[in-house]
């Protein structure tokens, strides 16, 4: 096979090592002889190319960059006859009977594949992804910033109707967000960027048209100031909508800045002046905030978007499951808030923690998908992968419950200061922690498509709220007596009990590696 | 008569060799009803040609687009764990124990058993569909990744290789998922099932084989195994990936081969893979493709710039790098030579376009050799050249060089494929991405005018004697009235030839390595008196025992098919 080598000296073992047979190109530097660390330079032994006159290891060699990564013989003899090999130059040049010999020979002596260049790294967090968690963790927030200019509206609307206002416009709005942005979701996924921009601003612009009918029907409670804020209110949430759709989260800071700087001077220093010039800020904010999504919406190319067998607009029956989904989150927070909205201040501030953490708890869930795709590479079976799934999910609930429970001590020691603080209050910001775990959970869910669960299990938890607090005479909701702290504690309850369930509808999909592809 | 003509990706949605012959074939026999299933993208292609009136339908079935309309998986629970039936875990298994097996040589009985298993397993998984098995959600279970990991480590336990992770198991399954999407859709009914390529398109008439017992006849006018190797080497997929895919399609060619009743290479070049891949000799005969002469005349006159004429697909297949770089040796032998590149080019191949146009720029041959797009008519770009060039790395029986030929034009081709059959002594063949060949060539022929003529005029007389549209047309017509022909009053209750049967079943849902662990239904010897005619008696559920893989009688071929039954279209209609 070989022959003519003019390697100097010949290492005994060389003729048993087949790299060096097969190879014989390797060219390289002796090891320093023993004990012997500076080898003078007239010591040196050099391995010279080993010469082959086996044309099938010339053509090995010639083949290998090119055929590094092939799978089997068939493959090399393909590649061979695309280099013009065929049964004739096997016979002639190389003595093999056709090109599938030859290849097989080639194949075999060409070793295993390198694993090198195979496994796709993790990539490093780079200072753009750094950045988009930032921008998410900022949500909560941004949620937040409308509720500077409440005091100041609230002196304009008046109590009356104003609670059953907040929660009208506050529940349609966070449905109709919810399946706008849903149904842009699924067409950006289908590659028609034009036609989510469009739902999404046709979504913007009825959004108010729909606080307009909702304040018609409220006109006989709060009049038309309510009916206005409703308007407002609407806007507000659909624009803030396209501009996180859109990842414009500083234009929403921007446009709403001057309410909170009107907002804050009339909660510290009071007056109708100030007042006048919150509630005005607020409503020019809102229309700012509003006009800057639509722009934000505006289609950039209008290139054809490919057409696609799928229906433009998504089944009826998910849009039904996301809609309920945004009806039953908003129940759930709602039915437990709202009787405490205008009298408690301790239990109405429980839900602030949940809210400035909201953007941290959409953060962990974004991450998800990535890292369970990077599980998937280091898991040796389907078992392990579920494992360490779950152990995110836990870790990833102690953080959602870390950040809120941190932000909700700093509130309690607050109300303390102040001696507004109750054990109520206290239960109450407890039971907010434990729904930013449950709201985690429920973001993993919704993922999954499992809409179904997530109105059922909410339905459950709110009905095992207002059924034992009414058995027990403590559901405010329905006009029952002044036992908030049992009604707390009750809630507290059904928030563990909901996390519970969540978690059991994430158990038979989320450790399927299939979603992870 | 009516007939299902398969295909994956070209008629009647894409323009190229198979599509032109998919045409001809309609239109050639408007006595048969015709329909057509197009394997496609997504279902969103829209067809390019003009529907024949004998072309009763066309079924797409979408491969990669969302879930094809059609049969359905039966809903269980209102949550769906993804956990597969029984029925599907039997038969996975061993279709994965044919696929990760290594396999030294397709020539050998171990070669010979893996198509064997192979195709009882796509069986068992096509009854599992057809009984409302979600044959998608089972092969991405976890529980189906796992049984693909544990037959990785069990069956490839030497290998010295990457090894395969549970990302790669996932994305192995999910290609293969997809690309086995035919077997869940409801199968074609029809006289007959002629597929105009291996492949996945051979999964459709597996289907009514097993389904109604409809014959089926495969065409292959390229090697669809081989262009699936070329088209894997610069695949960016982990290695397992790749091993895993390209074993799917080589155990499915195989398997093809093994069910086919009638095998239609089309060039003597082509039998070759499928012999090496166990097509039965027996049951194969080489069909050449054929052009209408009138629609070809022979050209007049020359062009008066010395020309080199490229007609065909933008596609890198085709290797006009190759083509752009010979003319550039040409033009400095011929100053005043041009190079026209006639074809349209589709849509995946816009960087394969721009990078022939960025050669042309870069080797100086701007406004000498130029991309002229899709072309009226293919007599114009034949006659535009004094000579007409293919320079692919993988063909079957190409219709632009027959065409040429019958223009008068004589052809400078690579000795790809069913080329050099072609050709013959009309042109120069040389070796594929031989640059230096290719611009000799040519410059021989632009120089040698009294040549070119010659080889022109023998070009036509070749084209006028061998390669007919009539005498293709009528060579499939046998073919489909002698399987057609065969008694199906008393449909016998054995195989045909060749033909797995059964149901598999794995004894104790492990993989063992080492152990064919395959009870099945075996191919029976049958009399000589017993039709050829499949038949549609009901499949049995379940294999009647045999343990162990069984002995091949002494006369049996490959499968366990006795050898001395031959079909009686061997031969008859070279």
């Amino acid at each position: 096979m070989t022959s003519g080598d003019r390697t100097v000296p010949t290492s005994p073992d060389d003729d048993a090592d087949p790299t060096r047979r097969r190879g014989g190109t390797v060219t390289a530097e002796a090891a320093p002889a023993h004990g012997d660390a500076q080898p003078r330079e007239t010591e040196r032994t050099i391995l010279l190319p080993r010469i082959s006159t086996d044309p099938v290891d010339d053509l090995v060699e010639r083949v290998r960059p090119r055929l590094g990564r092939v799978v089997d013989a068939l493959q090399v003899a393909a590649a061979l006859e695309a280099d013009g090999h065929t049964d004739r130059t096997a016979q002639v040049e190389y003595g093999y009977a056709d090109v599938f010999r030859l290849a097989s020979e080639v194949f075999w002596r060409m070793g295993p594949p390198s694993p090198v260049d195979d496994q796709a790294g993790t990539s490093a967090t780079t200072g753009a992804h750094r950045w988009d968690g930032l921008r998410t963790i900022a949500h909560g927030p941004l949620y937040l910033l409308p509720g500077v200019a409440f005091p100041a509206v609230l002196t304009v609307v008046g109590r009356p109707g104003l609670v059953l206002g907040l929660v009208l416009a506050g529940t349609l709005g966070w449905i109709y967000s919810g399946v706008a942005a849903y149904s842009a979701y699924q067409l950006l996924g289908q590659r028609r960027a034009r036609s989510a921009s469009r739902i999404l601003r046709m979504a913007a612009l009825t959004g108010p048209l729909l606080g307009v009918v909702l304040g018609a029907a409220m006109l006989p409670y709060g009049g038309l100031p309510l009916a206005v804020m409703m308007v407002g209110q609407l806007a507000y949430q659909m624009a803030s909508t396209l501009l996180i759709f859109y990842r414009r989260e500083s234009w929403l800071a921007v446009a709403m800045f001057p309410v909170v700087l009107s907002g804050t001077a009339y909660l510290v220093v009071g007056g109708t002046a100030l007042r006048r010039s919150a509630v005005v800020a607020a409503a020019v904010c809102v229309l700012a905030t509003l006009a800057a999504a639509l722009w934000a919406a505006r289609p950039t190319t209008t290139a054809e978007e490919p057409a696609s067998r799928q229906p433009l607009w998504p089944e009826a029956s998910v849009l039904l499951g996301v809609a309920g989904y945004g009806l039953c989150s908003a129940a759930l927070l709602f039915h437990a808030q709202v009787p405490y909205l205008l009298g408690r201040l301790d239990i109405a501030a429980a839900a602030m923690p949940l809210f400035v953490s909201m953007g941290f708890v959409e953060w962990r869930t974004s991450r998800f998908p990535a890292i369970a795709i990077a599980l998937t590479r280091r898991a040796r079976r389907p078992g392990e992968f579920v494992a360490a799934v779950w152990r995110m999910i836990g870790r990833d609930v102690a953080a959602c419950l870390a950040v809120p429970a941190v932000l909700g001590a700093a509130l309690l020691a607050g109300l303390w200061n102040a001696g507004v603080l109750s054990a109520a209050g206290t239960v109450m910001t407890v039971a907010h922690v434990a729904l930013a775990g449950a709201y985690y959970l429920a973001f993993l869910l919704a993922g999954r498509g499992r809409y179904g669960w997530l109105c059922l299990s909410i339905a459950l938890v709110v009905a095992l709220h207002v059924g034992v607090g009414a058995l027990l005479g403590a559901a405010p909701v329905l006009g029952q007596g002044d036992a908030a702290l049992v009604d707390t504690s009750l809630y507290l309850g059904s928030i563990v009990l909901l996390q519970a369930l969540f978690a059991l509808g994430l158990v038979p999909v989320i450790g399927q590696v299939r979603h992870y592809r | 008569m009516r007939i299902a003509l398969v295909s994956e990706g070209t008629y009647p949605y894409a323009m190229g060799g198979v599509s032109v012959w998919c045409e001809q074939l309609i239109r050639g026999m408007p006595d048969h009803r015709w329909e057509v299933v197009a394997l496609t993208v997504d279902g969103t292609e829209k067809p390019v040609f003009d529907r024949p009136a004998n072309l009763d339908r066309v079924h797409s079935i979408p491969l990669w687009g969302g879930r094809p309309p059609g049969r359905r998986p039966q809903r269980g629970l209102p949550v769906r764990s993804g956990r597969p039936g029984v029925g599907f875990i039997e038969s996975y298994e061993v279709f994965l124990r044919a696929l990760v097996t290594p396999l030294e040589s397709t020539r050998s009985q171990a070669g010979a058993v893996n198509r064997s298993t192979f195709l009882l397993a796509l069986r068992g998984l096509f009854e599992y569909a057809t009984d409302g098995g979600d044959l998608s959600g089972g092969m991405l279970s976890n529980q189906a990744l796992g049984m693909m990991l544990d037959a990785w480590r069990s069956l490839r336990v030497d290998e010295a290789g990457p090894a395969l992770t549970v990302a790669d198991a996932l994305e192995a399954a999910w290609l293969i998922s997809h690309m086995m999407r035919p077997l869940s859709m409801p199968p074609v009914r029809a006289d007959i099932v002629h597929s105009s390529m291996n492949g996945l398109a051979m999964l459709v008439g597996m289907a009514s084989t097993w389904a109604y017992g409809t014959p089926l006849v495969l065409s292959e006018h390229g090697i669809y195994l081989r262009e699936r190797y070329i088209s894997y080497l610069h695949d960016k997929a982990p290695h397992p990936v790749r091993v895993l895919v390209l074993s799917f399609f080589r155990s499915l060619a195989g398997a093809a081969y093994l069910i086919s009743h009638a095998l239609a290479p089309h060039s003597q070049y082509n039998r070759r893979w499928q012999l090496h891949n166990g097509a039965d000799p027996e049951r194969m005969w080489t069909m050449y493709n054929g052009v209408d002469p009138d629609e070809f005349p022979p050209a007049v006159g020359e062009p008066e710039t010395p020309t080199i004429s490229f007609m065909g697909r933008i596609d890198p297949l085709k290797d006009l790098h190759t083509l752009i770089r010979a003319f550039a040796l040409v033009r400095a032998e011929i100053p005043n030579a041009r190079l026209r590149i006639f074809g349209g080019t589709p849509a995946a191949n816009q960087v394969y376009h721009a990078s022939c146009q960025a050669l042309i720029d870069e080797l100086g041959l701007a406004g000498h050799a130029t991309l002229e797009g899709r072309v009226g008519s293919a007599v114009e770009a034949y006659h535009a050249g004094n000579l007409v060039a293919l320079t692919s790395i993988s063909e079957g029986f190409p219709y632009t060089v027959v065409e040429a030929m019958a223009c008068g034009r004589p052809t400078v081709c690579t000795n790809v494929g069913g080329v050099a059959e072609a050709v013959g002594d009309t042109g120069i063949v040389v070796a594929p991405r031989d640059v230096p060949a290719v611009a000799a060539a040519c410059v021989k022929l632009l120089h040698d005018r009294e040549l070119r003529l010659r080889l022109g005029a023998v070009a036509r007389a070749r084209v006028l004697e061998r390669f007919t549209l009539q005498r293709s047309l009528q060579a499939y017509r046998d073919i489909y009235e002698r399987l057609v022909a065969q008694p199906t009053v008393s449909a016998p209750l054995a195989p045909p030839r060749g033909q797995a049967q059964g149901r598999v079943r794995v004894p104790d849902h492990r993989i063992r390595p080492g152990v064919a662990t395959v009870n099945a239904r075996l191919p029976r010897q049958r009399d000589r008196e017993t039709p050829e005619r499949p038949n549609a008696a009901p499949v049995p559920r379940r294999a009647p025992s045999p343990s162990g893989w069984p002995g091949r009688p002494a006369s049996a071929g490959p499968a366990g098919e006795p050898m001395d039954e031959t079909p009686r279209l061997v031969g008859e209609s070279r």
